[in-house]
């Protein structure tokens, strides 16, 4: 499998006044799981939009494997070896669910090479490896909610993906179900898949990315190591809000007062 | 049972039900009698059915199976009448030779209108598809080489061999189903059903939205136009109000929603039903015909809101067809 890094540089994306995303820059290297996290409109699934080619970027240019993708329809951008879910499942309703996913095995990126019949031998595959194999010839609009979520990722993965984004796949899930989820995603990205991992749930972040981004109002606030972004006083201050980053500011100066004032006299202590 | 059992075939699904497509089938093969019964209406009455099937197969691929409403497939058909008509004041009378420049002609135009009219969705589709047929029928009523609005006479066969009109336009309409059924099941099919189903994904599983409805469109084009083609010389004569009528243009619609959108069936069966009742109701109620008509659209439209091709997947009987009228309402 070739291998190649996806590269994100001064992105702007307006609708009409309003900047949806602004000056966003980074890479994803190939191999890696990347989390994109930030509060509700912070643009993150604008950013899909522009990575898949659903919008084409005010400003800015997103290449992949060294060629300019930002202008590329999003059928071609597939064909790339780009897929990706939708946040608000879009299943084919009047199809089966083993149907869905041959629709991917048809004209993804081998989906040329492949007749009908191989088309549907790997959607098989894929609804076992997404735990479907139970509901194959049912009709998509039958689906509950997490399965609905893994009927995105077996189409997405259908299309034999180089770099999968993932929008919010495990949002409404339960507990146990967002452990499956995690390691559904935990066997796509072993089997040499780049995933961009977009998620509300920070323990689910936490736990997957190897690297996390950090969106706000459009723009870039923080990029690293999970544990440090998560920490870090800009992204508490743009989850919680300014008061909040700010009480715990105090917070933290009082704590250290205390501190150096204990260091400068400590306590008598009897030993 | 039978159902079920080629349900496992894979049969079922994006073709509809297969026990409905073995009855079009076991139907076009009794209509190959047709004209042995030396009766010059009824044959031409099911000259009529066939023809309108044809036109209703045209419509369901890029309506039915793609999801883009046109209200302006009669231009196909328009255009394929006209396609004989030139040829035959040219002095080419040959069936065969109108149907491949019908089919040609047709092509050509769908893709070339389609480039632009495509790109739109829903209901601005269309009110553009309908432009189109008005604007091309006032061209040809202003056109002098095509006869204007006074028409075109167009050469027939003797009466011995009038036959031929009949089994051309069932051969036509047999190609139309059975065209409907490789194209329903080959990635042409399932590209048209997931582009009804959603667009936006569609795409995003790697499917060109438009390069997929101009071929739904030219494909239902070519079925129109052939449709058309034999019509000119079976008729005699063409003007734009009989090739470009609005009947011709709602019928195939009305034929498909009643038997089955997006199915193999349903068109044949729609048609057959449709132009067989209003020849009835025509010979019996000359003035009130379409008050009935008008009253079977309603109910078909209330009760069976998936067409009749819906009614040989039911289980349960009558209250499982109420019941299941009530799940779609809901």
């Amino acid at each position: 499998m070739t291998r190649s890094a996806l590269k994100i540089e001064r992105v702007g994306m307006r609708f009409g006044g309003l900047w949806a995303l602004r000056e966003v820059s980074f890479t994803v290297e190939p191999g890696t799981i990347v989390g994109l996290i930030g509060p509700n409109g912070s643009g993150k699934t604008t950013l899909m939009n522009v990575i898949s080619g659903v919008f084409k970027p005010t400003e800015g240019s997103v290449s992949y494997a060294g060629r300019q993708i930002a202008h590329v329809p999003t059928y071609a951008i597939c064909r790339l070896g780009i897929a990706r879910t939708f946040q608000i499942v879009k299943p084919f309703a009047a199809l089966t669910v083993r149907e869905n996913v041959a629709v991917g095995a048809m004209f993804g990126r081998d989906g040329a090479k492949r007749s009908t019949g191989a088309s549907f031998a790997r959607a098989e595959e894929l609804l076992e490896t997404v735990g479907l194999a139970r509901v194959a010839t049912r009709p998509a609009s039958e689906l509950t909610i997490p399965d609905r979520k893994r009927l995105e990722v077996a189409k997405a993965l259908a299309l034999d993906p180089e770099l999968l984004l993932l929008d919010e796949v495990m949002a409404g899930l339960n507990a146990t179900e967002v452990d499956e989820a995690l390691d559904l995603l935990r066997a796509v990205h072993a089997r040499g898949i780049t995933l961009i991992v977009v998620e509300h749930l920070m323990k689910a972040i936490v736990s997957i990315s190897q690297t996390v981004v950090v969106l706000a109002e459009g723009k870039k606030i923080a990029q690293g190591l999970p544990a440090e972004v998560l920490g870090s006083p800009a992204v508490i201050e743009a989850y919680l809000g300014a008061r909040w980053a700010k009480r715990q500011k105090q917070v933290a100066e009082v704590e250290r007062e205390r501190e150096s004032a204990l260091d400068a006299h400590p306590p008598e202590t009897s030993t | 049972m039978i159902a079920r059992a080629l349900r496992g075939l894979g049969l079922g699904g994006i073709t509809g039900n297969p026990v409905a497509i073995a009855v079009v089938l076991v139907l076009m093969a009794l209509l190959l009698a047709v004209p042995a019964t030396h009766n010059d209406y009824l044959t031409l009455v099911f000259r009529q059915i066939l023809m309108y099937a044809a036109m209703a197969y045209g419509w369901n691929l890029i309506g039915g199976y793609t999801g883009y409403v046109s209200f302006g497939n009669v231009t196909f058909f328009g255009l394929g009448a006209y396609c004989s008509g030139v040829l035959s004041t040219h002095g080419v009378d040959n069936l065969f030779a109108d149907i491949a420049l019908a089919v040609v002609v047709n092509a050509a135009f769908a893709v070339l209108m389609g480039i632009p009219v495509l790109r739109l969705r829903g209901p601005y589709f269309g009110i553009a598809t309908l432009g189109i047929g008005v604007a091309v029928a006032e061209i040809v009523a202003n056109f002098d080489a095509l006869g204007g609005s006074s028409g075109l006479a167009v050469h027939q066969v003797d009466e011995a061999h009038f036959s031929i009109y009949y089994y051309a336009m069932w051969l036509v309409a047999l190609v139309s189903i059975l065209g409907t059924f490789v194209i329903a099941r080959s990635k042409l099919g399932y590209a048209f059903v997931a582009i009804r189903e959603n667009e936006d994904a569609a795409a995003a599983l790697g499917i060109s939205a438009t390069r997929y409805k101009i071929t739904a469109w030219a494909l239902g084009a070519m079925m129109a136009g052939a449709a058309g083609a034999i019509f000119a010389p079976a008729n005699g004569f063409i003007d734009p109000s009989i090739t470009f009528a609005t009947d011709s243009n709602v019928f195939p619609i009305v034929m498909t929603i009643l038997g089955g959108i997006g199915t193999v069936a349903g068109p044949f069966i729609g048609a057959l039903l449709l132009a067989g009742v209003n020849e009835l109701l025509q010979r019996y109620f000359v003035n009130a015909h379409t008050l009935f008509f008008g009253s079977m659209i309603v109910l078909v439209v209330l009760l069976l809101p998936r067409g009749l091709v819906w009614l040989f997947g039911l289980r349960g009987g009558v209250r499982g067809w109420l019941r299941s009228v009530a799940a779609y309402r809901a």
